[in-house]
């Protein structure tokens, strides 16, 4: 009854299933998060996608009308609201990846997503962080289903990592 | 043929990388744009203003020969991706400049990566800057796009399409 789901590996890799449609819900804070993200506009500007930020910002015209914003949350209690706001978000969207750079608002994305979505998610190391990780970085190695870091340096603190090199 | 200046949009204000821009005003190429942010500060012989646009902010960047910043993401990455050397000076958390030396570590990183000058101190800036030009009078350099937007691409395209089917 689910014999399309259940194809031997020979057949799968003669005959690749149809791919699913892509929808990418990019998450992040304002400023250089933002910035960097937006650096990797190559790497998703032709596949479905909309945006979810922290605080409010002058967007540019191709952001206006496919971004959602939510409280910002400095490791106090609107994490709590932030979990609220990603459930309704990602409930109403139904993204098929989650992508990060940052910063603490990955995180309610990446939880509520993998816990109640099976919503994968691709994190990006921020470009700052060159000696240590950042907190986020060392919550999302755990949650993330692909992590990328952008310096050799840090190599240690994610060995089952990529190491992407620097997105500048 | 023009400076500009920013010490970005971060809370803290920055006067000790002001004063030193201040300092060697005179050598820099004139006019001066100053984003001062939430740092205090007047001069007769600069332009300075609080906030820009980002169309403004990219635009100067753009048009000025020589580019002076604090070392935040955001500003960084935009004078590098328009092929500029800026000089920068970290945000430091012994002044107050900032909550943690992020700020230090980014700009030693970016330096060894040959992206950008370095003037920790405000005594280093005039060096700094006399390096920057030197690079930039080499001639234009042009922005290559990082492997990490594909391999970004290729994770994405995997695990956004091999997402088990909703229950």
């Amino acid at each position: 009854m689910n014999a399309p789901e259940n194809r031997s590996p020979a057949v799968s890799d003669a005959t690749p299933p149809p791919p699913r449609p892509v929808k990418i819900c990019i998450v992040s804070s304002c400023g250089g998060h933002l910035t960097e993200v937006r650096c990797l506009l190559p790497a998703y500007g032709d596949l479905d996608h909309f945006y979810v930020l922290n605080d409010k910002a002058i967007l540019p015209a191709d952001m206006q009308d496919r971004t959602y914003f939510v409280s910002h949350s400095e490791r106090d209690l609107k994490f709590l609201l932030n979990l609220g706001e990603a459930a309704r978000i990602l409930w109403r969207e139904r993204p098929t990846v989650i992508l990060s750079t940052g910063a603490g608002i990955a995180v309610p994305f990446a939880l509520i997503g993998r816990i109640f979505f099976r919503i994968p998610v691709v994190f990006v190391e921020t470009l700052t962080r060159v000696d240590r990780p950042s907190l986020t970085g060392r919550i999302m190695y755990r949650l993330a289903n692909r992590f990328f870091y952008q310096w050799e340096t840090l190599r240690s603190y994610f060995p089952a990592a990529e190491h992407g090199g620097p997105l500048v | 043929m023009s400076t500009f200046v920013s010490v970005g949009n971060a809370v803290q204000p920055f006067p000790r990388m002001l004063e030193a821009v201040r300092k060697c005003s005179a050598q820099l190429p004139h006019p001066i744009l100053v984003q001062s942010g939430s740092t205090s500060f007047a001069a007769t012989e600069m332009l300075v203003r609080p906030f820009l646009s980002s169309e403004e902010f990219a635009e100067a960047i753009e048009r000025s020969e020589l580019i002076i910043l604090h070392s935040g993401a955001g500003s960084v990455i935009h004078a590098v991706r328009a092929g500029k050397t800026p000089v920068v000076m970290p945000r430091q958390k012994l002044y107050a400049e900032h909550i943690d030396d992020h700020q230090v570590e980014f700009a030693r990183a970016m330096e060894g990566a040959g992206r950008v000058v370095v003037a920790f101190e405000p005594g280093d800036l005039a060096d700094a800057i006399s390096r920057a030009r030197r690079v930039d009078a080499a001639g234009p350099k042009t922005f290559k796009a990082p492997p990490l937007i594909q391999l970004v691409r290729t994770a994405l395209l995997e695990v956004g399409a091999s997402r088990p089917a909703r229950k």
